[in-house]
């Protein structure tokens, strides 16, 4: 349904040309759940609004790739033909539900717009459908929460809000940039459930991007990792979990706060920053933070290749190397990395 | 007794918002309502809630930045809220906070070495020993003393709580109220802070009041840990006993919330489907406050609401039917 080919997303900022997506590649299928996973600053927010067209161009730029909806590039096609592409087949939710509410309307209001700019039904109707809508992502009193300004409503019911937005238009596509990252775990798995339970009912293909790969464990089918623009890791979540074919990938699910561990025991962290875009690093880009970097990640960058049917990674280390790598690295611990 | 450096008995703080025609009715929100607790000096005391339950205005009343509707918090045995000039001046210098929002609690206008140069200068040390200090405390932040000069801005966030952090640690504070301050970051930037956090308080003997949503967060860093509801304490345990027998249902329904980092436990959970509202803390009736949700609910609930008692060894529960305790 939805194929990216080498894409291209670079930024023409003061501080210098900012490669947020580069060479990106990835397809995904009707009723799908994709995870892309990766830290703040990787190149998620831009690949996913890059996937919507809402990047802000200038300063945003194409200079290679296509991005094909049911066969056709999305980067040529007109504002007008995107426009109506949004909200219908397309729709997207954001991280920060406020931002993507109007805070002077009525939330009532602005659903009704919402569904009124797909389809031309009376106002009945559409608040007819709007209530519906809201039932279907969960809030008790659909009547009252019409009639609420979004400030007077909790974080997790303005994302249900949003969600009910984006989901108007009964999108085939729906992609969720950190939709729970600003809600606390409850209304988190909450959410999660929500967004499955409308994937159940609509065969909606979701692309949900998040830092936490605890959070896409459950509910993504494929998961790609994200670093520094590029995607360094791709496969089930199984692949992703239990057959982790390199280092980055290896450390993200090592930071995830696990209750297995004591207060006793040091948390694993991935030292140093996350990504700089404009300056990334030569060879391979995360060389400078890789426990088992060898002096030829310095200056080769490893492409993406095959670790396993459907299963993909970006680093120069074979299969036996890395894991003789872990090994001497588990031996050598408990010390903080 | 001694070893007590902070007690909150009875306290309660209560938000009163008018409304309608004439402002003729009006809510009451119990941010916090009848809470008891006590924070020992080097240890570090968790606080668990869904948003909104009060945990950031019990840590502002802590810091004498909210004004309790009733009841008192002792700090080394005195009530801060009856403190002299004196006694408000070395308390400031005492207590200290981290916020969540790296970046928005930092002066994005004053360089970083400057912001941590400022609780320094309020007490009035002199120009030489503040620029040692704050070379000493970028150093042990982990931010190299030579980026000094320059703005906010230009840290990312993980760096930016390494900022705040420095500042918090400048006067040598007995206590640090940490209000989220991992909720904001990336998972891999998250254990960074809080093994600096801990390195800390081995170092200088800190103890911390940690505010947090997420347990395996807390699980991690606390001694021990308080569950809070609307306003109120619900499970009060070491962190051994939390983990091991937690009691409480609304504590189990927080810890079954915490998405597993493995497909295959994580698929054979049940997807959390349910309809449900945040709950709110003004519509309270006589019973027991989580029986709207609670799961295991008697009739007795309804009516009766259940005191904080002891259940086991260092391990409290408001809750008239406990779980979990012969596992
Ligand atoms: N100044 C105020 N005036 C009125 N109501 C307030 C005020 N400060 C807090 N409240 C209310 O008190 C309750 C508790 O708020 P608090 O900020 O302590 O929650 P919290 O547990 O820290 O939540 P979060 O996890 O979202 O930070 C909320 O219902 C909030 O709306
Ligand atoms: N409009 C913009 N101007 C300049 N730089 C930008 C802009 N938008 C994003 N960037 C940069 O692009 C990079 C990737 O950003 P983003 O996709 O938001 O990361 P993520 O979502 O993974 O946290 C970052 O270095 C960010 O600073
Ligand atoms: S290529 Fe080298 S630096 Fe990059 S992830 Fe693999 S081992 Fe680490
Ligand atoms: S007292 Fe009753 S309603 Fe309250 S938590 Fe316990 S079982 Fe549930
Ligand atoms: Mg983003
Ligand atoms: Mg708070």
């Amino acid at each position: 349904m939805l194929e990216v080919n080498h894409l291209k997303a670079y930024i023409d900022s003061s501080n210098g040309l900012v490669k947020a997506v580069d060479d990106v590649s990835f397809s995904i299928k009707r009723g799908e759940t994709i995870g892309i996973v990766g830290e703040s600053g990787s190149g998620k927010s831009v690949l996913a609004q890059s996937l919507m067209q809402l990047n802000p161009s200038p300063p945003v730029f194409y200079p290679q790739g296509e991005i094909l909806f049911e066969g056709k590039d999305l980067l040529k096609k007109s504002t007008k033909e995107l426009c109506a592409l949004r909200g219908n087949e397309l729709a997207m939710i954001f991280q920060d539900p406020l931002s993507s509410l109007n805070p002077i309307f009525k939330v009532g209001r602005q659903l009704i717009e919402a569904i009124q700019s797909h389809k031309k039904i009376a106002h009945k109707q559409a608040e007819a459908q709007a209530l519906q809508l809201l039932s279907d992502v969960g809030i008790h009193q659909p009547q009252q929460c019409m009639k609420s300004y979004p400030h007077e409503l909790s974080g997790g019911m303005r994302q249900r809000i949003v969600i009910a937005m984006a989901l108007s238009g009964e999108p085939k596509l729906l992609i969720a940039d950190e939709p729970t990252t600003a809600l606390d775990v409850t209304i988190q798995a909450q959410i999660l459930g929500l967004l499955k339970q409308i994937q159940l009912k609509y065969k909606t293909a979701i692309i949900i991007i998040t830092h936490d790969l605890g959070i896409v464990a459950k509910l993504a089918d494929r998961i790609l990792v994200m670093y520094s623009g590029k995607i360094v890791e791709e496969g089930t979540a199984e692949d992703i979990f239990y057959q982790t074919a390199m280092p980055y990938t290896w450390s993200l699910l090592r930071a995830i706060p696990s209750l297995k561990l004591t207060r006793h025991d040091r948390l694993m962290s991935i030292p140093g920053q996350p990504p700089n875009l404009v300056s990334p690093p030569a060879g391979c880009n995360f060389s400078p933070r890789c426990p088992f970097a060898t002096p030829q990640c310095m200056d080769t960058e490893p492409e993406l290749t095959t670790a396993g049917d459907h299963h993909k990674k970006a680093c120069l280390l074979t299969a036996q190397a890395f894991e003789e790598s872990k090994h001497r690295f588990e031996q050598k611990q408990p010390e903080e990395v | 007794m001694s070893s007590e450096l902070v007690q909150v008995k009875d306290l309660n703080v209560t938000f009163t918002k008018k409304h309608g025609f004439l402002k003729h009715h009006s809510d009451e929100t119990k941010a916090v309502n009848n809470v008891n607790l006590s924070v020992k000096e080097g240890e570090t005391l968790g606080i668990v809630g869904e948003s909104g339950c009060g945990k950031s205005t019990l840590a502002r009343t802590l810091l004498t930045l909210q004004k309790p509707t009733s009841g008192t918090v002792l700090f080394k045995g005195k009530d801060i809220f009856q403190y002299t000039h004196a006694e408000k001046h070395k308390f400031r210098k005492d207590v200290q906070m981290i916020f969540q929002d790296p970046f928005s609690s930092l002066n994005p206008r004053m360089s970083v070495g400057e912001i941590i140069a400022a609780p320094l200068k309020a007490f009035g040390y002199p120009k030489e020993a503040i620029k040692k200090n704050v070379r000493t405390l970028m150093d042990l932040v982990g931010i190299d003393p030579k980026y000094a000069n320059r703005l906010p801005h230009e840290f990312s966030g993980g760096q930016c709580q390494r900022i705040g952090i420095a500042r918090a640690i400048a006067l040598k504070p007995k206590l640090i109220v940490c209000d989220e301050p991992v909720s904001a970051l990336d998972v891999s930037i998250q254990a960074q802070i809080i093994n600096l956090l801990k390195d800390l308080q081995k170092e200088f003997n800190l103890t911390y009041l940690f505010i947090s949503h997420d347990l395996s967060v807390v699980k991690n860093i606390a001694d021990r840990i308080a569950v809070i509801y609307l306003g109120q304490v619900k499970e009060l345990a070491s962190n051994e006993s939390f983990f091991t027998h937690p009691s409480h249902p609304y504590t189990n329904k927080l810890l079954s919330v915490i998405p597993i980092p493995d497909p295959k436990t994580a698929k054979t959970r049940t997807w959390t489907f349910v309809k449900e509202d945040q709950p709110s803390l003004i519509t309270h009736s006589s019973g027991c406050a989580f029986y709207p949700r609670c799961p295991i609910a008697q009739d007795y609930c309804k009516t009766h609401d259940p005191e904080l008692t002891q259940l086991a060894e260092h391990h409290d529960v408001s809750c008239f039917y406990p779980m979990n305790q012969e596992t």
